[in-house]
């Protein structure tokens, strides 16, 4: 299993190295050039200051040796100073990555609460009301832009009732309840569309296993219908879901992007949009390494767990 | 028995043991979701053409003083922020969402499948690095990577077309290799082989027709894709520019009047949900008609 897992991990390199030199090339291949931004046309005027900045951000060099000082200092954990705010990478994006994982974890509940109920519902009860509602929710979920159903929330719940807040962000340490309140509208629009996703995978996988032998044994046996469900037929439905949530995390971070632009809600999105608006190369390679190293993580445990979840598969790691 | 149900029972049992030979009009029957869903998608078709003749208004006439007019007979859907009519605005938008998406899966299609082709016949090294390097691509979230693209090339629509047709390539690339090296195994592929048929041929000719149907699956359910992600960097002003009118820069700025002008946040949306929608169905549809084993249902 551990060699499994290193060696599992040892794959993750070159892609994360290809992933960020594309980032690389993509960011420097941009119009517009960062110096210049931040100088000012009047500043960008005068080639000593231009030059001497350019040699403070490192970008006076060829492009081939910024990436390899970068990759040097990326490995120790200096993600370089951005070259708007001149702060340190790190430091700019650890806060909003709070707020975002926040956002994240908030959407995954609801969307594992929702597949759970209506999955396992339409499933059980397959060609009733139950399904068939199921069907029109997974149906409807799938095809709504989660951006919209955003406004729409804000519209219903902010504007006309104004029962929550219109947008916006208070750290949880500052004070809970504003937070929750903050959070419950994106939270919603984002797990909504991942609830009928899951719900769709819930309900075609525990079909299936409702009719393999063992669920007819534990029938026979004369167990109740909740134990067979909850022991027996769940239990081997969510492995694959696993798997699923893994890959999905991709689909959620780009869809935080859109959601943080509709609430104001100050995450990793939110900074990424700001760092392509301002040329904010340092910014924008911290940004992206952090998910690429993040969403593969994501599907490598996705993966691992699944060997780790179902026996039968341990053997063959 | 009556004389109705002798008529129909074997009918029945005559579909049932040779499913092959009934007629596709016939395998139509119960899936009228994907009937519905491709007369939603001719309908935008036919409104993306007609679109000069169809709107009752010129979709970028300013009418200062008809700002944010709720609708009426002369604005159906009302009007935005400049007195522009939003229902001639969302018509020729349809023909923006439209052209983008089936221009980049197009795109994507045109290079993801010979790569697929390539990486599932040639095997070994070649497979390794184009998958690597599409493994790379895919490390990104979409909307991300479109992001990234977009703020290279620049937002005019062939730039759009091209950065979402890149995103896309990964999905095309990893199903026709897939599907390659499958088929390479079957008899049929070693039969032509045997009678002299080169690589060239062999690809293209023989293992190519045969995963058509899943490649044409895969296209329709990423039109619905390309519909969405078209719409949300529009949505963030990285998309299609004003005042060309697009279903999401419309929604953007829907977001600025939701106080003054709460029925301006529908159409646009609706719209972007029903394409996608009749895509999906199409999709769906398309994959029970083929007969292509895929994980969704």
């Amino acid at each position: 299993m551990v060699t499994v897992i290193i060696r599992r991990l040892l794959q993750l390199v070159p892609v994360v190295l290809l992933a960020t030199t594309l980032v690389f090339v993509l960011v420097r291949l941009a119009p517009g050039d960062p110096v210049q931004q931040q100088l000012g046309t009047r500043g960008s005027h005068d080639p000593e200051r231009v030059a001497a900045l350019r040699q403070k951000l490192g970008l006076d060099k060829p492009i081939p040796v910024q990436y390899a000082i970068w990759l040097r200092n990326a490995v120790t954990g200096d993600l370089g100073i951005s070259v708007k705010s001149h702060d340190q990478v790190l430091d700019l994006i650890k806060p909003k990555l709070v707020a975002t994982l926040e956002l994240i974890a908030a959407a995954l509940g609801i969307a594992i609460t929702i597949a759970l109920l209506l999955g396992t519902a339409a499933a059980v009860r397959s060609g009733t009301w139950a399904d068939q509602i199921t069907r029109a929710f997974v149906v409807t979920g799938l095809a709504i832009p989660s951006y919209w159903l955003g406004l729409i929330f804000l519209l219903l719940f902010a504007v006309s009732l104004k029962w929550l807040p219109v947008s916006g962000y208070v750290p949880f340490t500052e004070d809970p309840v504003q937070n929750l309140k903050h959070l419950i509208l994106p939270a919603l629009s984002l797990g909504l569309f991942e609830a009928a996703f899951f719900t769709r995978f819930l309900r075609a996988g525990l079909l299936e296993v409702l009719h393999q032998d063992y669920v007819r044994t534990a029938q026979a046996k004369g167990l109740a219908e909740q134990t067979i469900i909850s022991r027996h037929a769940l239990q081997n439905a969510l492995i694959p879901m696993v798997t699923i949530l893994g890959l999905e995390l991709g689909t959620l971070v780009g869809g935080v992007v859109v959601i943080e632009q509709v609430f104001g809600w100050p995450g990793i999105g939110w900074l990424a949009l700001t760092a392509v608006k301002n040329r904010d190369y340092a910014l924008l390679q911290g940004i992206v390494l952090l998910v690429a190293i993040g969403v593969s993580l994501a599907n490598l445990l996705a993966d691992l767990s699944y060997t780790f979840l179902d026996p039968r598969l341990r053997s063959l790691g | 028995m009556t004389e109705s149900t002798a008529a129909v029972l074997p009918e029945t049992i005559a579909r049932r043991r040779a499913p092959t030979t009934v007629g596709f009009r016939d395998r139509l029957r119960g899936h009228e979701a994907f009937l519905a869903g491709l007369a939603i998608i001719g309908l935008l078709a036919i409104v993306s053409v007609l679109a000069p003749v169809l709107a009752p208004h010129d979709p970028t006439a300013i009418h200062a003083s008809d700002g944010l007019k709720p609708p009426s007979s002369t604005y159906l859907l009302g009007t935005d922020n400049l007195g522009r009519d939003i229902l001639s605005r969302i018509i020729y938008a349809a023909r923006t969402s439209l052209f983008v998406a089936l221009g980049s899966v197009l795109v994507a299609g045109a290079i993801g499948v010979p790569l697929g082709l390539i990486a599932g016949y040639a095997g070994s090294k070649i497979d390794s690095v184009i998958m690597r390097v599409l493994d790379a691509i895919l490390a990104f979230p979409v909307i991300l990577l479109a992001i990234l693209v977009v703020a290279t090339l620049g937002t005019q629509t062939i730039n759009l077309i091209l950065t979402i047709g890149f995103v896309f390539i990964p999905y095309f690339t990893r199903l026709v290799r897939g599907n390659v090296l499958t088929l390479k195994e079957r008899e049929f592929v070693a039969a032509s082989r045997a009678s002299g048929a080169d690589d060239g041929y062999l690809v293209t000719r023989v293992i190519l027709p045969n995963i058509l149907s899943p490649i044409v699956v895969q296209a329709s359910l990423t039109m619905s894709l390309a519909v969405l992600i078209e719409a949300a960097l529009s949505f963030l002003g990285l998309g299609v520019q004003e005042p060309t009118p697009a279903w999401g820069s419309m929604l953007q700025n829907s977001q600025l009047y939701l106080h003054e002008a709460p029925w301006f946040v529908f159409s646009p949306g609706i719209c972007i949900f029903v394409s996608v929608l009749a895509f999906n169905l199409i999709g769906d549809g398309l994959r029970d008609l083929l007969d292509v084993s895929g994980r969704r249902r």
